[in-house]
């Protein structure tokens, strides 16, 4: 189906960022886990710090089952896969029944990983729901245009976590460079001056928290609105 | 037919994949929105090819009869002048809107997806419990469900012959094409908190027709247009809104609506977009006026009814104040303002003091109410924690008027109640559903 409103564009622009946010969420979840256990178990402040989200946990344990399942807690995960269900479920009709459940299939996983505590033996099964979720998307979304939106709103969410926990410029490119593509193919307008300084400023002082902070800060203009 | 045991194997499976395709509808409690399941049964409705063939035949006379009373009473209103229906009935029904008046709808087509409900006697009759003109909803959940059966029970699927329900979204989209001014056909929704959210977003996709929302649309030169995040607007030729007349359009109902689209009934009535169904239904399935239908057939088509109403009593009339009177404990009462099954009231019920309060508020609300006799309907086996109990049900048939004929969508929702003895079968009550199969041979 060719057509969408300006809402539903907006929708599937979020939806993507939602999807994608939930999905590197809980694959950072595996290694900081660990890190929790093991290494550190105030490794969680940090993270808090670098998300810009409130530490409001007590603990590692405490941050581990809120983080991933209080639906008061507007950070958790449970929460950003809940927003991605309220944007694709008025999208029904353009990325098809297939595609939205597997978005319902991830809350469902993520419910019963709340009932029975399964902290962290749940998200591989969330994560493959939104893999399947991708894979659906490419399949039963006919319009080119519609992939192009829905996949800006995922690089661009992808981009943002990657500035926020510092990764190497050979990611973030990769994810830039796919996010400009997304955004001419989606008829979006790209800030192509922000997408050089995102460069410049990660390339210039890799170490320096203020250079990725500058990046991040440019980086939500890459959009241009209409 | 006892081919049905991999369906009932497989009815966790199926109902596991009705979760996963969000198969729900919306419920306010508290003034609070909940999304729940649809709770589905894996045995279905058999209709017998003949049985079916006559409610086919009975359903067609009705919204027949139905579309060419609308026509009238939007127009001439000869059935009134002739006597047939007291004026008072028709013109004081909340459903008759002024607004409607002296148009006649492209294709003269008013009630172009009409739900009705019926239920089946132990003598196998068939009656007509109630026509819902406006936006009956349903078609959705029997849709879905067989995609789910045939994958679950090929078997009963190769063993009996079933007519296929695959059709319905062509049935759906045909009849809007077929009475669209110049431009697309779109699907209104309220919004996802709409109880039939679902049902809305699922045809979008089935018809191919986009899914819009007031916000999406506007009027302009009298023509309704689709403003799309492309760029130009698109004109619309016919919208099937699902939403309430009185949210219609704020300059001609409700002026606080903020759901409905400013000028769209004055581009209707320019002809410039068709709205299924046409607004102003809401006289011609209003409960009172369901007690008249038998007789718009006569008048109408000169036809005897094929389908029968239950035995209606209208406190209006004298003679069946009486009777309801003397026999209120065992008849059931319904407001007419009322659906979803609320505003249905059982006399046997009543304690005497109940009673005595009913007898003089029919004596004063007498426009109100109808009364009916209690029809016995059938129990239908369902499957309830492994075991087959039987429950009692209706079924809503959907009938779908395009300009170039009617057509019977051989399926059907069939709804049961969940609770041993009790009548109502609403979803919004707590009602499970069970697919309608239509034997071809």
């Amino acid at each position: 189906m060719g057509f969408i409103s300006v809402d539903q564009k907006d929708n599937l622009f979020w939806l993507g960022r939602y999807v994608e946010r939930v999905y590197l969420t809980l694959r950072h979840f595996d290694e900081l886990g660990d890190r929790l256990l093991d290494i550190d178990s105030t490794a969680y402040q940090g993270y808090c710090r670098r998300l810009n989200i409130p530490d409001i946990y007590t603990d590692a344990l405490d941050f581990i089952e809120r983080y991933m399942y209080d639906q008061s807690n507007p950070d958790s995960v449970y929460s950003n896969l809940s927003r991605a269900y309220d944007d694709g479920i008025v999208l029904r009709s353009v990325i098809s029944s297939a595609s939205l459940s597997y978005v319902q299939m991830g809350l469902d996983a993520i419910d019963e990983g709340r009932k029975t505590h399964a902290s962290l033996l749940l998200s591989q099964q969330i994560i493959d729901c939104l893999l399947a979720f991708w894979g659906c998307i490419d399949d039963y979304c006919d319009a080119h245009q519609h992939r192009n939106v829905i996949k800006a709103g995922r690089y661009m969410e992808r981009l943002d976590m990657q500035l926020r926990l510092h990764d190497p410029w050979p990611r973030i490119e990769v994810s830039l460079r796919k996010l400009q593509r997304r955004i001419a193919g989606g008829g979006l307008k790209c800030d192509g001056q922000a997408a050089d300084g995102i460069m410049e400023y990660v390339l210039k002082a890799p170490e320096d928290d203020d250079s990725y902070l500058a990046a991040l800060k440019l980086s939500h203009g890459i959009i241009i609105a209409d | 037919m006892n081919k049905m045991d991999s369906l009932t194997a497989n009815t966790a499976a199926i109902n596991r994949l009705l979760a996963r395709y969000g198969v729900k509808f919306g419920i306010y409690k508290n003034n609070t929105f909940h999304e729940q399941l649809f709770p589905y049964d894996c045995l279905p409705r058999i209709i017998e090819k003949d049985d079916f063939a006559r409610i086919e035949r009975g359903l067609i006379q009705r919204v027949t009869a139905l579309n060419l009373f609308l026509k009238d009473i939007y127009t001439k209103r000869e059935i009134v002048r002739d006597g047939i229906i007291p004026e008072h009935f028709v013109f004081s029904s909340t459903g008759f809107l002024k607004q409607c008046d002296q148009f006649v709808p492209n294709g003269s087509v008013f009630a172009h997806i009409a739900g009705i409900d019926l239920v089946q006697a132990k003598d196998g009759e068939w009656y007509i419990l109630e026509d819902n003109l406006r936006i009956p909803s349903g078609a959705s959940y029997p849709l879905i469900a067989r995609k789910l059966e045939r994958r679950a029970s090929p078997r009963s699927f190769i063993d009996n012959a079933v007519d296929s329900n695959a059709n319905y979204a062509q049935l759906l989209r045909h009849c809007m094409d077929s009475v669209a001014s110049e431009g697309i056909s779109v699907i209104m929704t309220p919004g996802r908190y709409n109880s039939a959210f679902f049902e809305h977003s699922y045809l979008a996709e089935m018809t191919g027709c986009p899914l819009v929302m007031h916000s999406d649309l506007f009027v302009q030169d009298n023509r309704l247009y689709l403003k799309g995040a492309g760029g130009s607007p698109v004109k619309v030729g016919a919208i099937y809104r699902r939403i309430a007349d009185e949210y219609l359009d704020p300059l001609s109902f409700r002026p606080d609506s903020l759901i409905g689209v400013p000028g769209i009934m004055s581009a209707y009535r320019s002809g410039n977009v068709a709205i299924v169904n046409a607004p102003g239904n809401g006289v011609a399935d209003d409960k009172g006026t369901y007690a008249f239908v038998p007789k718009m057939i006569k008048y109408y088509l000169n036809e005897e009814p094929i389908l029968k109403n239950a035995p209606t009593y209208v406190p209006y009339y004298e003679e069946d104040l009486d009777y309801c009177l003397k026999n209120l404990s065992k008849l059931v009462i319904k407001d007419v303002s009322e659906a979803g099954g609320y505003g249905v009231l059982f006399g046997k019920d009543l304690d005497e003091d109940g009673l005595k309060t009913w007898r003089e508020r029919l004596k004063k609300e007498a426009r109100r109410f109808i009364l009916q006799e209690v029809i016995d309907f059938i129990d239908l086996p369902v499957m309830q924690d492994g075991e087959q109990v039987y429950r009692k049900a209706d079924l809503r048939a959907f009938v779908i008027s395009a300009s170039d004929g009617v057509k019977v969508w051989h399926s059907g929702l069939t709804r049961f109640s969940r609770v041993e003895g009790s009548f109502v079968v609403n979803s919004s009550q707590g009602g499970g559903f069970k697919d309608t199969w239509v034997l071809s041979r």
